[in-house]
């Protein structure tokens, strides 16, 4: 007799559970419902910069045709849920049906932060981060050639805001409040050569900048950006995207813990206190910690489809935390960041090898013994990436030249 | 007749292309082992018993300690019948304690003879102190040369179309003996030189000095020696007022805590000698990474050329930090003072940018030497072998003074001697300017002495000749010898500018080889006379501790072989010379050197075979019978007559030759652990040449690169002097300005085609350990 | 005049602060700080002047120039009339002397006589020589140099001296016959000395390192002389940068004194030269002698400056006897500054280092460097005083310009020195920061030539004792052969401080690679610059070998070995192969994909991307792998 598993949420990694399931459920145990909020089914977010360059919605689905057509799938677009009901072990969506479950897999994601300065909400402002996020930036920059349009925030998705904005035809400038960009994967070094080769693609960067307010002109729209040191940065388009927060609003009123920082508290196995209710990708919080990359999410998947098809004997397999490494490429500049980056091994060496001239960076974080590989940055030529992701927490086969000369 | 010149790079005859021609038998090999240039081989220390307790007689006084617990025993044992003469003996069975023919540790070792004409069976004398049972490569391999398929058996003469063809020994005796007299009628008797060697024996270098002041009259005589031990021995004299490479027995360095090793590396050139170094913290001075500096405790790894402000530097951070034992240096040194000041400029930053050493290793190094309850400071080749090679023994030995090292129980100053009989070839009169016994040949007191023995007029005695280098460098020129008698070496390979050397032995009107291979030099001569090799004949050598030991026959040479000893009676009987002045017995002439030697600083008068044939371990000096000999020197007294050591006020300078422009790296020379000297003998032992088959150049991976060469390319490294074929060998650990050559290697592969002939001028010594090179692929124009 | 050595304003060497030279003051006990050479102050006091090279000069040195030149105004405080008592003990310092021999004060007179008895010993066997005493005959032909003895576009002369074959023996290696005056002896007052080869003579004026050293290479490499040395102090020469070996108590004073001069040089002590009549080459001295010059030298080395009123120096000797009791504040963050706090506290002084800048050696170092040396310091117990600008002194204290008040019994100011151009300037010489010499050290006048501290060379490195020792190299070849260059000394700082190793060198261009290495936890730190494989500068904290090592490579031009890290970290360089990724390497993150499982599936008959995807699902995640899993197609393809 077969189960039901719920899946609220239809982003990257809950399609990633829902494909998981149906293709190893060979005994036919469930019936999967996916309750999507948005009105398109999963879409791959980390090349969301590609739709403005001209590729099709479409061609970023994840959801291919045997999915969609999957007896077995019971997908509802634009159904946001409203609440969950732990005891009777139904879900409650917005338009208050109620659906039943005998497994509930919370994926929810995460919501851009803006932040509360004056005039974050006013028209004119947007976020980046679904397609229709994208569409309304399109629209909002039609004609624009060459006007400003200002991004708040020099991470990650804060770089590919700007390149977007760059190719809508729009003068970017990129406001980032630590001193550089990428503050989070870079170091210092890293951050300056990628500020350096943005620079020379037009691109302004204002790092140390602290956004003092959105400021609203006559028409009551957006007319320029206010930065604490003064400066006003003219423009009628603010792009926020300084960071995510996890989508973790149906907690409280379903009973379920939230972990300090947000996020459905849950266990190295995923699961929240209750042993039906798991929770995976941005939405997460493994022992506490969230985690923003695509990459751990997918684990994350694969621990609870274990635990969905193999019962008692998946017991050995946990989310061990994922390592966070990521190579990326910003605005046509390759950066990578490995393993510990900043160096926070207590004892750890930093050994660097920059050529300003020629726009690379490369750093390698190295145990006391000065062999043992424990991270590193690289920034302009990042192709010894995953040789040296290889290498985590083993010794230098090599000298560091070659390793830094190697490419796939 | 007209010998074939040996141009630069040329080689002998007949030699094979290549950096040397593998295939066949060695392409050319003389079987003497000849110093040769750059015979950076550390003489290993024979092993001798712990240092007894309390003082012992110092220098020449009194008994050494022959019966106390500490007597070194002698390599014996129970002491065999003495040996009949050669011609009579039945094919010989017993086995027969002798020594290696090879370094001047002189292993002791047991050769079986086997049946006719298929050589002997060696394996180690288990209780000989110096090599405690051990043996390395070369000592296992050494019978193989006496079956050598190109073995000298007969007399070879260069006939009017200039090839060497076989000649009864009357023939060429007397061919030799005209031309000497001839060219002696016309031009007077310097007109003749001699070359030695430090492999000869005793007897031979005795009789070979006295053959050439007596027979021929000239003061053209020196040995390859002078290329090997000359700074060190210069320096020892200077310092000590005698030079004995170790006043003290090799065992003695195994309760060693800490030895300063300054230039040697015994590990590839000595290996039995580490079997005295095991428990001693060892601080190795050397520019490159060899085997015994990767078993050092500290590596100072210098820049080439730059030993002397490292040792300066050493000297002065012992005053600066305190360790000076002054009450040593006030009782038993003259002349502290200016050496201090002279070291007062070397503060370590300054020998840090000078020699590349970090200060923190210069530091270490003192306070490990100067903190050691037994310390020692011993040199060898890498330091000595410079233009300043004299100068930079002497400031090793200002440190070991400085810390009170020299003379005290446990500890002392020593230079590595590298030769066979490097140490008694230096003492008995084959040296330009010495007679037996260690005089000067121009200390009357000394010719009257010898001239007494000799039973010639004192002022009969020729004054001092050149000094090897100089001697060959003279060749066949207007005021130069214009015949040259060569014994035991081969200094067409093993002479600096090698080049230059080849084409001055062939402007010679008379060249003489007597070997028992073809070696490179004998192939050049007009006439070759076959030796006997050391399996086949009886005599003396000194190991480096200045231990007197027999060298023993085990089997009888080949037919058509007559001993050098014969040969020398043969050519002075026919220069005038009564027959028995030049005695063809070994022991007949080692009884004359005992008496010659009588009253010198190398005083073997109380050495007799019959003593060291029951088993007596008898270290010069030793002045009469009952005298134990002497294993340890300088307990109470120095030999000068004050009885003090000497400083030597010596200054830091550059090599002669300093790398830049066409030539931008230092080029350094030395051994390899396969071969020997120039190889003449190696490079006839299969399994020598399957370790080391050719030249090779080591090599840093960058510099490399840097010159288009990856391993195992051939290499032309060139010098303002000439150029060499080599294959190259990356080697991590060599400084990136710096490349290493062996020099056993014959033809193009001749690293002392390279090596700069610049002298020291105390001593001779060229410098081998340094010049400037550049190195490329071969083909480039 | 008074010839001194360069302090810290410009960078020196291992510490040292250019040439050794005598004790100050032209023949008299130092002159008191306070008084002002005629003619203005000295430039304000509190500036405590900027350690770049060069800019000491350009800021208002005193403007009356303490030596009394002809023409200069008149003449500061008479010199003490008492000629130099010979044997007296001016300058040897009686500190008791922990050091291993005698502290006999040597004077003048009983160097000089050291001069004769010095030569060694040893009867040296060489074959073929009388046993002439090796001192007295020159050394090999190679020429002594000693800064970076190796490779490279030299940065110093070429050895000078003939090589080839058999020039062992120099060809005018005969000792050179005394001069008629008894070399050395302080002549009566009155008497005019008179320079005995009137017109082969070489004069040198100065008695410090650079001198000293001249006079030495010029006998050994057969200068048949004669050769003169006039030397303002009264006492022998010394080793300046072992001052603060001296003050740290490690030696004493008779330790530092230079090895005696060539039989047969002439020597001078407390004669100041005080006017170069360049028309009959001949040069006047104070006591009213004349010497003649066929060549005439200028060595006259430079004087510290003294920024503050009333606070001492450290440059000579007596300067080390001087120096006041308890608590010392040292003025100054240069090397000299260091190296004096840090020999201080060796000595059991409580010590204050007040100096510009939120580090010493701010204008050299790096921060994280800066912040090496300071910690370094501070574990030393000197007591730190940073971002000090010193306004005065008010009854005792020193008044910083931020308000704050630092109590010290004594104040020593490291600031630096300034060339003594005086006799120079007054001869008409040309004069810059120092007097301006050519490749030939050649002055403006073709028969002075000028070299040490006092000179000014594009190439040079004033204040540094390699600078000193390679002008006395090129200068004694072209004198004494004709041959050789003078081509430049590289700058290398390295404080003489025992447990601090930290070098810097070079100087960086904006666009130049660089290689970093930090290891905070151990206190070490590296920072090299290169320019198409070469060093530009470096920079290196607590890493000794590879100080060692990177010091020789920038000397003599060498390019820097490729493996980097093994050169910071004095390792053998690993060795070099190919490097492929291991099996077990996870090629496809995203789908946790291994090099492994990518080459099964190409094996089991996946030949392109697409059907790799299929099979393995790589390059369907982010699709960073895609170039590494086409690589690994065609390599696994192709058996």
């Amino acid at each position: 007799m077969t189960r039901t598993l719920v899946i609220v949420g239809h982003g990257m990694i809950g399609h990633r559970v829902a494909t998981d399931v149906l293709a190893r459920d060979t005994a036919g145990e469930w019936r999967v419902t996916v309750l999507a909020e948005e009105s398109r089914p999963a879409y791959n977010r980390v090349a969301l910069s590609t739709y403005l360059g001209g590729r099709a919605a479409a061609a970023l689905t994840l959801a291919r045709p045997d999915f969609l057509d999957d007896p077995r799938l019971d997908l509802r677009l634009s159904t946001p849920v409203a609440a969950i009901d732990r005891d009777s072990r139904t879900v409650k969506t917005a338009d208050g049906t109620a659906v039943p479950y005998d497994a509930l897999v919370l994926a929810t994601g995460s919501r851009p932060f803006v932040p509360p300065v004056p005039g974050h909400d006013l028209p004119g402002c947007f976020v980046y981060r679904t397609l229709d996020d994208l569409d309304a930036i399109r629209a909002a920059a039609e004609g624009s050639e060459g006007r400003p349009g200002v991004v708040i925030g020099g991470g990650l998705l804060g770089l590919e805001a700007a390149g977007a904005l760059r190719k809508l035809g729009m003068k970017a400038h990129v406001v980032e409040m630590a001193p550089r960009l990428m503050a989070v994967q870079l170091d210092q070094g890293g951050g300056d050569i990628l500020a350096r080769m943005i620079r020379e693609l037009g691109v302004e960067v204002h790092c140390s900048a602290v956004t003092e307010a959105v400021e609203a002109g006559p028409d009551g729209s957006v007319s320029g950006v206010r930065l604490a040191d003064g400066t006003l940065l003219e423009t009628d388009l603010v792009v926020f995207s300084a960071g995510i927060r996890p989508r973790d609003d149906l907690a409280e009123q379903a009973g379920l813990r939230r972990a300090e920082r947000g996020g459905f508290l849950v266990d190295n196995r995923l699961r929240t206190e209750d042993d039906r209710v798991w929770a995976v990708g941005e939405c997460a919080a493994v022992e506490g910690r969230c985690y923003g990359l695509a990459t751990p999410g997918y684990q994350m998947a694969k621990v609870v489809v274990e635990q969905l098809l193999d019962g008692d004997d998946a017991a050995g397999s946990v989310f061990d935390g994922a390592d966070m490494s990521t190579k990326l490429k910003l605005l046509g500049v390759d950066v990578a960041s490995i393993g510990d980056a900043h160096a926070t091994t207590p004892g750890a060496i930093e050994y660097v090898q920059a050529d300003p001239a020629a726009g690379t960076y490369a750093k390698l974080v190295l145990a006391e013994d000065g062999r043992t590989l424990l991270g590193g940055v690289l920034a302009g030529d990042a192709k010894p990436y995953p040789l040296l992701r290889s290498l985590l927490n083993r010794e230098l086969p090599a000298p560091v030249d070659q390793m830094l000369a190697w490419k796939p | 007749m007209r010998r074939a010149s040996a141009g630069p790079g040329a080689g002998a005859p007949g030699e094979g292309g290549g950096p040397t021609a593998g295939a066949g038998p060695p392409a050319a090999s003389g079987f003497r082992a000849d110093a040769g240039a750059g015979a950076s081989s550390d003489p290993g220390t024979g092993a001798a018993p712990r240092p007894g307790a309390g003082t012992r007689p110092g220098y020449g006084h009194g008994p050494g300690a022959a019966g106390g617990s500490g007597a070194p025993r002698s390599d014996a044992g129970t002491a065999p019948a003495p040996v009949p003469p050669a011609a009579s003996v039945a094919p010989a069975a017993p086995e027969v304690p002798t020594h290696c023919p090879y370094c001047a540790l002189q292993c002791g070792t047991r050769l079986t003879a086997r049946d006719a004409g298929a050589g002997a069976v060696v394996r180690p004398s288990p209780d000989f102190p110096v090599n405690q049972g051990g043996l390395c490569q070369k000592g296992w391999t050494a019978p193989a040369v006496l079956t050598a398929s190109d073995r000298l058996t007969t007399p070879l003469v260069r006939d009017a179309a200039g090839a060497l063809v076989p000649a009864d020994w009357d023939t060429a005796l007397d061919l030799i003996a005209n031309r000497l007299r001839a060219l002696r009628d016309a031009h007077g008797p310097d007109a003749v030189g001699v070359f030695g060697g430090g492999g000869l024996t005793n007897e031979k270098a005795y009789l070979l000095g006295k053959f050439a002041r007596v027979a021929l009259g000239t003061s053209q005589i020196d040995y390859n020696g002078r290329f090997c031990m000359s700074s060190a021995a210069t320096a020892g004299n200077a310092a000590f007022g005698v030079d004995r490479g170790l006043p003290f027995p090799v065992t003695d360095l195994g309760d060693a805590d800490v030895i300063l090793l300054a230039g040697a590396n015994p590990a590839d050139t000595m290996p039995p000698l580490m079997r005295h170094l095991g428990r001693a913290a060892l601080v190795v001075v050397d520019p490159r990474r060899t085997a015994t500096a990767e078993r050092a405790a500290l590596h100072l790894q210098n820049a080439p050329g730059t030993d002397l402000a490292l040792a300066l530097g050493l000297l002065h951070l012992a005053v600066a930090e305190g360790l000076v034992d002054t009450a040593y240096v006030a009782g038993r040194t003259a002349g502290f003072e200016a050496a201090r000041q002279r070291a007062m400029a070397w503060w370590p930053e300054r020998v840090e940018r000078v020699t590349g050493v970090p200060v923190t290793a210069l530091r270490e190094a003192v306070t490990l030497l100067a903190g050691a309850e037994r310390a020692y400071v011993l040199t060898g080749r890498g330091a000595e072998q410079h233009s300043k090679g004299t100068d930079t023994a002497a400031a090793f030995v200002n440190l070991a003074l400085a810390l009170g090292l020299p003379g005290r129980a446990g500890s002392g100053y020593g230079c590595l001697t590298g030769q066979g009989n490097g140490q008694g070839g230096r003492e008995h009169g084959q040296k330009a300017d010495q007679l037996p016994g260690y005089r000067m040949i121009a200390d009357p007191a000394a010719r009257a002495h010898v001239a007494g023995v000799w039973g010639v007029p004192a002022d009969s005695l020729p004054g001092p000749g050149r000094g090897a280098y100089e001697l060959l460098d003279a060749l066949g020129t207007a005021d130069g010898p214009k015949a040259l008698l060569v014994f035991g070496s081969n200094p067409a390979v093993s002479a600096p500018r090698a080049g230059h050397v080849s084409e001055r032995l062939a402007a010679l009107d008379l060249l003489v080889v007597a070997d028992f291979v073809p070696s490179e030099t004998a192939r050049m001569a007009d006439v070759v006379l076959p030796v006997t090799q050391w399996a086949e004949e009886e005599g003396t050598m000194t190991n480096l501790e200045g231990r007197v030991l027999r060298r023993r026959r085990a089997l009888r040479p080949p037919a058509g072989v007559r001993t050098d000893l014969e040969v020398l009676q043969g050519l002075a009987v026919r220069l005038g010379q009564p027959e028995d002045r030049f005695p063809t017995a070994p022991r007949a002439a080692f009884e004359e050197l005992r008496r010659a030697s009588r009253g010198g600083r190398a005083d073997y008068a109380g050495i007799s075979y019959e003593r060291l044939d029951a088993g007596e371990a008898l270290h010069w000096p030793c002045p009469d019978e009952e005298h134990p000999g002497t294993p340890r020197l300088f307990l109470d007294r120095f030999a000068h007559p004050d009885g003090r050591a000497r400083f030597a006020a010596v200054e830091h300078r550059d090599p002669a030759e300093n790398p830049g422009g066409r030539f931008p790296l230092y080029a350094t020379t030395g051994r390899s652990p396969a071969h020997y000297q120039s190889g003449a003998q190696t490079r006839r032992v299969p399994e020598l040449t399957a370790a080391a088959p050719e030249a090779y150049v080591e090599i840093h991976p960058d510099t490399a690169r840097r010159a288009g060469l990856d391993e195992g390319a051939t290499a032309r490294i060139s010098s303002a002097r000439g150029s060499t074929l080599a294959r190259v060998r990356l080697v991590g650990t060599l400084r990136t300005d710096t490349v290493f050559l062996p020099f056993h290697f014959p033809a193009e592969g001749r690293a002392n085609l390279l090596t700069n002939d610049a002298l020291d001028p105390r001593s001779g010594m060229p410098e081998f350990k340094v010049c400037a090179v550049r190195v490329e692929p071969i083909g480039t124009p | 005049m008074r010839d001194g050595m360069r302090d810290t304003t410009r960078p020196t060497d291992s510490g040292e602060a250019g040439a050794a030279v005598g004790t100050t003051g032209p023949g008299g006990a130092r002159e008191t700080a306070a008084t002002t050479g005629p003619g203005g102050a000295r430039d304000a006091p509190g500036t405590t002047g900027p350690e770049s090279p060069g800019q000491a000069a350009d800021a208002p040195g005193p403007s009356g120039s303490r030596a009394t030149a002809e023409s200069a105004g008149p003449e500061g405080p008479r010199r003490d009339p008492t000629p130099p008592v010979p044997g007296g003990a001016r300058t040897a310092v009686e500190a008791t002397c922990p050091g291993s021999h005698a502290a006999t004060p040597v004077t003048g007179r009983a160097r000089v006589q050291q001069a004769e008895a010095a030569g060694p010993v040893g009867t040296g066997e060489a074959a073929g020589r009388a046993g002439v005493p090796a001192a007295a005959r020159a050394p090999g032909p190679g020429a002594l140099r000693d800064a970076g003895a190796v490779t490279g576009p030299r940065n110093g002369p070429r050895a000078a001296g003939p090589t080839g074959p058999g020039t062992a023996r120099n060809p005018a290696a005969t000792a050179t016959t005394p001069a008629r005056e008894h070399p050395g002896a302080p002549g009566p007052r009155a008497r005019h000395g008179t320079c005995p080869g009137a017109r082969t003579g070489i004069l040198v004026i100065g008695g410090g390192t650079a001198a000293h050293r001249l006079v030495q290479r010029l006998h050994e490499l057969g200068h048949p002389g004669p050769v003169t040395l006039l030397g303002a102090e009264p006492g022998p020469a010394y080793h300046r940068p072992l001052l603060t070996s001296v003050l740290g108590g490690g030696l004493c004073p008779a330790d530092l004194v230079l090895p005696p001069l060539p039989e047969g040089t002439v020597v001078r002590t407390g004669t100041t030269a005080v006017a170069v009549d360049r028309w009959r080459r001949v040069v006047r001295t104070d006591d009213g002698g004349e010497y003649a010059y066929a060549t005439l030298v200028l060595a006259t080395g430079a004087r510290p400056r003294e920024p503050l009123e009333g606070a001492g120096v450290l440059r000579t000797l007596d300067d080390c006897a001087r120096l006041g009791p308890g608590h010392v504040t040292v003025v100054g963050g240069g090397v000299l500054g260091v190296e004096t706090a840090a020999a201080l506290r060796r000595a059991g002084r409580r010590v204050t280092l007040a100096h510009p800048g939120p580090y010493p050696m701010a204008d050299r170092l790096p921060a994280a460097a800066g912040r090496l040396l300071a910690a370094r310091l501070a574990r030393l117990g000197v007591e730190a005083e940073p971002d000090a600008e010193i306004t005065g002194r008010e009854h005792g204290k020193l008044r910083l310009r931020d308000g704050r008040l630092l109590d010290a019994d004594t104040v020593l100011q490291c600031a630096g020195v300034t060339p003594d151009t005086a006799l120079a300037r007054a001869a008409g010489l040309t004069v810059r920061t120092g007097v301006v010499v050519d490749d030939a050290l050649r002055t403006s006048d073709p028969y002075v030539r000028a070299l040490g501290d006092c000179a000014e060379h594009p190439g040079a490195a004033p204040g540094t004792h390699a600078n000193a020792w390679d002008q006395a190299e090129a200068l004694a070849g072209l004198l004494a052969t004709g041959r050789g260059r003078y081509r430049g000394t590289r700058y290398v700082v390295r404080p003489r401080v025992p447990g601090l190793d930290l070098v810097t060198m070079g100087r960086a261009h904006e666009d130049d690679q660089r290689v970093a290495f930090s290891d905070p936890a151990r206190g070490r730190f590296a920072e090299l610059s290169l320019r198409n494989g070469m060093l530009t500068s470096a920079t290196l904290v607590g890493l000794p070998r590879a100080i060692a090592a990177v010091t020789q490579l920038h000397d003599h031009g060498l390019p820097v070995p490729a493996d980097r890290l093994a050169l910071l970290l004095g390792t053998a360089p690993a060795e070099a192969g190919p490097v492929e990724l291991p099996d077990e390497a996870v090629v496809c993150r995203c789908n946790n994909v291994t090099k492994a499982a990518l080459t099964a599936a190409i094996r089991a008959g996946a030949r392109d991307l697409p059907a790799l995807a299929t099979a393995t699902r790589a390059t369907t995640g982010c699709g960073s792998c895609t170039p590494t899993v086409r690589a690994l197609c065609t390599e696994v393809r192709t058996p």
